[in-house]
């Protein structure tokens, strides 16, 4: 047998995977073999170092505690309240009222004057009439005139 | 096995309280493998938790033809591995530091005959190198030297062939050494 195949077989009979006959061939040749035993060594001394995990001791609280979290996941929802099957109601109007403000026409209004809001008595645009004794010219202007002429 | 089956018929027929009994039975085995995988008690604790409701959420897809053990020791192996993938993608340390601050602690830990030093701080050593390993090599190796499965059984846990297995176990054996190896000879520099 190869030695490479021999170095397998090392690691196989440090994890108890031999049949007697091989574990037999094995340990004959880590007799003879300073590299397969010094590479047995090491491993065995490795996983001593790095693989000592004690036995965790059993615990009812962890017991409860799955328990408690596969409760709370088979919990049934809430049942809806009465008003629930309507809650598409609101956006619903929400966006009706959308609507109806943008399909809404423009009023047309005639433009309103100062005149014709005061000098007409009626509620309702107001007209402004010139009367006919209204002087053409400034009557102030022209007496003031009059006088220095 | 046949009281283990038994009593799964009756969870899946709605006896939840029947489910606490294949917790008790299995506690500290997951538990054992979760400490292994992530080195810290709390996250192993949480950990263990999510695979037991986990297992608990697929147990109807528990096919009998191989052991509730090992349908469990999946489900922990491939929970663990993603945390862990989570972990190294978050590692932020420099090997380097490590390896200064650190290699001295290495030698001393390999060396049969090594000085004595607080467990606690061994501890943290074997948990630093340990996570220099990838996931699947930190979880093949936990599953042979701390779970003590044989290669029958990791080969179903990890669904894949015998050969696979020990070709596997090899590459991470000769990783953990080179890990620690590194950590020695940067103190020796």
């Amino acid at each position: 047998m190869d030695h490479a195949a021999m170095k397998d077989k090392v690691f196989a009979l440090y994890d108890g995977e031999l049949g007697q006959e091989a574990r037999q061939e094995v340990e004959a040749h880590l007799k003879g073999c300073l590299e397969c035993r010094a590479m047995y060594e090491r491993w065995r001394t490795t996983a001593r170092a790095f693989f000592k995990e004690p036995r965790p001791v059993p615990s009812e609280f962890f017991v409860q505690r799955v328990m408690d979290r596969i409760e709370l996941w088979e919990r049934p929802l809430p049942a809806p309240g009465p008003y629930a099957r309507l809650r598409w109601l609101v956006p619903a109007l929400g966006l009706a009222a959308v609507l109806f403000a943008m399909m809404r026409p423009a009023q047309t209004q005639q433009p309103v004057s100062v005149e014709m809001l005061l000098l007409e008595g009626t509620p309702g645009p107001a007209s402004w009439v010139l009367s006919n004794a209204t002087p053409n010219t400034d009557q102030m202007l022209g007496f003031a005139m009059e006088g220095e002429g | 096995m046949i009281e283990e089956r038994a009593l799964i018929e009756k969870i899946l027929r709605g006896d939840r309280e029947a489910y606490a009994e294949l917790v008790r039975a299995h506690q500290a085995r997951v538990l054992r493998l979760c400490r292994a995988l992530l080195g810290s008690e709390t996250e192993a604790e949480d950990a263990a938790q999510e695979v037991f409701f986990k297992a608990y959420r697929s147990l109807a897809s528990f096919r009998k033809e191989s052991a509730f053990s090992t349908w469990l020791y999946r489900i922990t192996a491939n929970h663990c591995r993603d945390l862990l993938r989570k972990r190294s993608r978050q590692k932020l340390e420099s090997l380097d530091k490590l390896f200064e601050e650190s290699g001295d602690a290495a030698e001393k830990l390999l060396t049969p005959s090594s000085d004595s030093r607080s467990e606690r701080e061994a501890s943290d050593l074997i948990e630093q190198i340990l996570s220099r390993l990838s996931p699947d090599e930190r979880l093949i190796l936990t599953l042979r030297e701390v779970q003590g499965l044989s290669y029958q059984e990791m080969a179903q846990v990890l669904r894949c062939s015998l050969d696979a297995v020990k070709a596997r176990l090899r590459r991470a054996r000769k990783a953990l050494e080179e890990q620690a190896r590194h950590f020695s000879e940067s103190r020796s520099v």
